[in-house]
């Protein structure tokens, strides 16, 4: 195989015998030489001397110059002057031999055109023409003279013609290997060629240097090229090419191997990635006498398919660590939740009993005026705990856009003064001093400032107000609160003498912004806006070097008409107690809770006798109490260990079931206290609820009302929020949403069915089909439907007109063919899509 | 982790087994008929831990399913729950959670409560 680059650039376009003139020198010579020593000889012999001395000089001049180039050394005799001595020599020859000598000058003039340059050829040539037609002319007659020269001239014009012919067909190979050479660069191929009958292997300068060697690099003890294959990648292509060079083809045919990529080792030890494309060229005999494959190195493309495969990767490792850290935080937000609302529960039963002892101090003790304020002062700072502790849940609904405004009649004024005193002992220790003022006068009892507002979500305003006004405030300072009116608004100033560094003013209102407060959540600030806003109010924060800090609380006036109630009424828990002068009727109690405290504090406002009390510490305990002795009223805690009291009530129901007994009545007993929790219990079977703290009379109210079997007190049933028409939004269950289109169309046909059977009158078939899509209505949620089945059943079953039901298929239709589906994290305001068929 | 508790579900009508595969599915093993004829077969091959029933089936209804139950001495032990659109919870609740002697469930309640009187009933 010929090289690529190194032949096309060193050959030009000389004319083609240009690179072979030395040769044929050296050929002419020795043919020379061996023809006309006889003559030269010959001439001396035939008494011709000079023709013979300048013939022996010719003969001498090529051996001389054949025995130079055969040695590779510089020509004795440069060739014009040999040429010139040819001439001569010629000249003499046919002076003296006259026709005889002519006949040497063919070859001289073909001699010249091959060995000479072109120009300097023809020029030797036409010379050696004219000298001949000369001495012709003067030797012998005109007319052999004419037809010497003319013979002469067109053998001149032939050999041109053959060379010009030549060379053309030279320079356009020349120019196709120039193209080749281009195009074996651009593909930077390296080849390998191997040689059946010798089992010659010849790899090229590029194919060397590719495997790291130099170019001119001696590849005779080279191992076969298979062994320069990775190990892994040897034998697939080894087998590629035992196969293909075992097949026979036409003689000469060419076929082209399998291509395919494969690693070679490189002189430093590392492999190379290559492309080989392969060519069979098959003998003779039809064998593969001859393989050649061009290899390009592609070691660069495996590099950036491995870098994209390893990034690939990575990105993958680090998507799969991010979906593990959003698992890990959504477990860690479940946890945290359910642990808030554990603590919540277990904060509020322990303050549910501080709240209980108190009352049974008040109660026994009949205490006096100071030690009433004192167990007045423990009293409101339990409820204060216990209302903060109930505000954290309304924090999340707040940020959820769930909670629910109730405003009322709020005396700013009375919060403010009730949150100064929790206040006064850290003021006092820095010298700050508290004022507060209704329209630029001191506040009194008869100046007070009313918002339209919740009591509670103002009072934790304030505090977190006035607690950082007194922190911020200069030693000795004053803080001021003034209250206003203004726009419809009730307005509270707050200021004081220290400055928000102004680092912190941007995000002063920010979820976790502290400043300078070790151990600060950052929440309190946020907080207090959040609940300005949310009772439709406004908190803004304006601060200077000169001016101070001033907090400005903006909040809804009292509406026309609104009257302002007392602050510090806590509900009738706080109310003055009424005893009840009735004795309590005989019942057996069963008394369930895990907290020994609230179990003591019940207890002790159930004498026995009349009543017959029995404590459990938790639903499985309460299910064998009730087992033994069935009771005739249960008290049951929700939140237990071991069992809680929904499983507890289920069992005791299907006790009484079982045993054929009159159920009992059961009462949740619980400091959870939310409309969800109340609709359970009512579905899970509980005749009332209590949320903790209940006033004695309350239990005592329940005990009368379960003897004499009336309808137990408020509040007892609380109904879920139904539904009232065909327009409310369906709560379809998440994971039901898949199966809603089929629900939907077999619903569809359904009602198409009982719309046909009320008018045809089929009564069976009514109360048949109304109450399976009343049944399935019920379960997929689609309340108002499930009522309307519901009552068209009824109206059947009670012996009602059919046809005139018919109608209300029509709406049941319509209602299954545009319902909304309820958006579960929006209460509903904002309904999805149409879900309808 | 103890083995499932397996549930009968006898319901003519699919959309209500298709719920009750969903929301059961992952807690119960579950079988299901529409044909109150196949109960009795699938009790005493399957032997379910419990009947969740439909009352108003065609052909025969929840009061015969619980007494050809009952009057096999291989089925008899299965407790039988009602799960019907008869009655609403709360007229359930006023009747100590049972109709016809069994215990009942209304289709009406939050699943969590079907749920829950299932466990109940399964003790």
């Amino acid at each position: 195989m010929s090289e690529n680059g190194h032949s096309s650039r060193t050959r030009t376009a000389e004319p083609v015998v240009a690179a072979y003139r030395e040769r044929i020198l050296y050929a002419l010579a020795l043919i020379a030489t061996v023809v006309l020593l006889p003559f030269s000889i010959g001439n001396f012999v035939k008494g011709y001397p000079l023709i013979g001395a300048v013939s022996m000089a010719v003969v001498l001049i090529f051996v001389a110059d054949a025995i130079a180039i055969y040695l590779r050394r510089r020509l004795p005799v440069p060739i014009p002057v040999a040429f010139v001595v040819i001439m001569i020599a010629l000249v003499i020859a046919i002076w003296g031999r006259g026709l005889l000598g002519i006949f040497w000058t063919f070859p001289a003039i073909l001699l010249f055109h091959f060995v000479l340059e072109r120009r300097l050829a023809n020029l030797f040539n036409l010379t050696l023409v004219a000298l001949v037609g000369g001495v012709a002319f003067y030797t012998l007659d005109a007319d052999v003279a004419l037809r010497i020269v003319a013979g002469q001239l067109l053998t001149i014009v032939f050999t041109n013609i053959f060379s010009y012919v030549v060379e053309a067909e030279q320079r356009k190979e020349t120019e196709q290997r120039r193209r080749l050479g281009l195009l074996v660069r651009a593909t930077n191929a390296g080849f390998f060629q191997w040689e059946r009958a010798s089992d010659e292997r010849v790899y090229s300068g590029r194919l060397k240097e590719m495997l790291g060697h130099p170019p001119d690099a001696d590849t005779s003890a080279w191992p076969p090229l298979p062994e320069f294959m990775h190990p892994d990648d040897r034998e697939r292509r080894v087998s590629h090419f035992q196969e293909g060079a075992r097949e026979r083809g036409r003689a000469g045919a060419q076929r082209l191997a399998t291509g395919g990529d494969f690693r070679l080792r490189h002189a430093n030890g590392d492999y190379i990635w290559v492309h080989a494309q392969g060519l069979f060229i098959h003998g003779e005999d039809g064998r593969v006498a001859r393989y050649i494959a061009s290899l390009v190195d592609v070691s660069e493309r495996y590099r950036q398919q491995e870098d994209l495969r390893r990034s690939h990767n990575q990105i993958e490792v680090q998507a799969q660590q991010l979906r593990d850290q959003n698992a890990a935080l959504r477990d860690a937000i479940r946890v945290r939740e359910e642990v808030e609302r554990i603590a919540r529960h277990d904060l509020k039963t322990p303050l549910n009993s501080i709240l209980a002892a108190l009352r049974q101090l008040r109660e026994k003790r009949k205490p006096d005026a100071r030690e009433n304020e004192l167990l007045g002062m423990v009293d409101g700072a339990a409820y204060r705990v216990l209302d903060l502790v109930n505000l954290s849940v309304d924090i999340y609904r707040m940020e959820q856009g769930a909670y629910r405004f109730s405003p009322r009649a709020v005396d700013l004024t009375a919060l403010a003064e009730s949150v100064a005193r929790d206040v006064r002992a850290h003021a006092d220790t820095k010298g700050v001093r508290i004022e507060a003022r209704v329209d630029g006068e001191a506040a009194g009892p008869e100046r007070r400032a009313y918002a339209w507002a919740e009591e509670m979500l103002c009072y934790s305003v304030i505090a977190n107000l006035l607690k950082n006004a007194v922190e911020a405030s200069p030693d000795g300072a004053t803080v001021r609160i003034d209250f206003s009116q203004a726009g419809g608004q009730a307005v509270l100033r707050m200021h004081n003498d220290g400055v928000v560094p102004a680092s912190v003013r941007r995000s002063f209102f920010e979820k976790y912004a502290t400043y300078g407060k070790v151990g600060g959540s950052g929440l309190g600030t946020y907080s207090a806006r959040l609940m300005a806003r949310v009772q439709q109010g406004e908190l803004s924060m304006h601060t200077s070097e000169e001016e101070g800090t001033v907090l400005e609380l903006r909040l809804p006036a009292l509406p026309e008409g609104a009257a302002p109630i007392l602050h510090g009424a806590q509900g009738a828990a706080k109310a003055d107690a009424v005893q009840d002068a009735r004795p309590l009727p005989e019942l057996r109690v069963l008394l369930v809770d895990d907290d020994e405290f609230n179990v003591a504090f019940v207890r002790s406002g159930l004498p026995s006798p009349p009543l017959e009390v029995v404590t459990a510490i938790n639903g499985r305990a309460a299910v064998a109490a009730a087992k033994a002795d069935p009771p005739d009223v249960v008290f049951m805690d929700l939140e237990m260990p071991v069992m809680n009291g929904f499983e507890a009530i289920g069992r005791i129901r299907a006790l009484e079931v079982a045993a054929g007994r009159r159920p009992c009545k059961v009462i949740a007993f619980s400091s959870y206290d939310d409309d969800a929790i109340r609709r359970r219990c009512v579905e899970a079977g509980f005749d009332a609820y209590l949320s903790k703290p209940a006033p004695r009379e309350r239990i005592h109210d329940i005990l009368h009302a379960v003897a004499e079997g009336r309808v137990l007190p408020e509040p007892v049933r609380p109904q879920p929020p139904r539904p009232s028409g065909p327009e409310d939004p369906v709560d379809v269950d998440p994971d039901l949403l898949g199966a809603l289109p089929r629900f939907v169309q077999t619903r569809t046909a359904l009602i198409e069915e009982l719309r046909g059977a009320l008018l045809a009158g089929g009564r069976e078939a009514v109360l048949r089909l109304a109450h399976k899509l009343a049944g399935s209505l019920a379960l997929y949620r689609f309340d108002w439907a499930a009522d309307e089945s519901r009552a068209i059943r009824q109206a059947a079953a009670d012996g009602g007109d059919l046809a005139s039901l018919a109608g209300r298929c029509e709406a049941l239709r319509r209602h299954l063919g545009t319902f909304k589906l309820r958006d579960r994290g929006d209460d509903g305001r904002a309904p999805q899509a149409a879900a309808g068929r | 982790m103890a083995a499932r508790r397996k549930l009968l579900l006898v319901d003519d009508d699919e959309a209500v087994i298709e719920f009750l595969n969903v929301k059961l599915g992952g807690e119960f093993e579950l079988m299901a008929t529409g044909s109150p004829e196949k109960v009795l077969p699938l009790a005493l091959d399957g032997q379910p831990d419990l009947v969740l029933c439909d009352i108003d089936l065609p052909g025969m209804d929840g009061g015969d399913i619980s007494a050809a139950l009952f009057a096999n001495p291989q089925t008899r032990g299965i407790p039988v729950v009602f799960l019907t659109a008869l009655v609403t919870p709360e007229d359930l609740a006023a009747k100590g959670h049972q109709l016809a002697g069994r215990a009942a469930i209304s289709k009406q309640s939050p699943i969590e409560d079907i749920a829950a009187r299932i466990r109940a009933a399964l003790g």
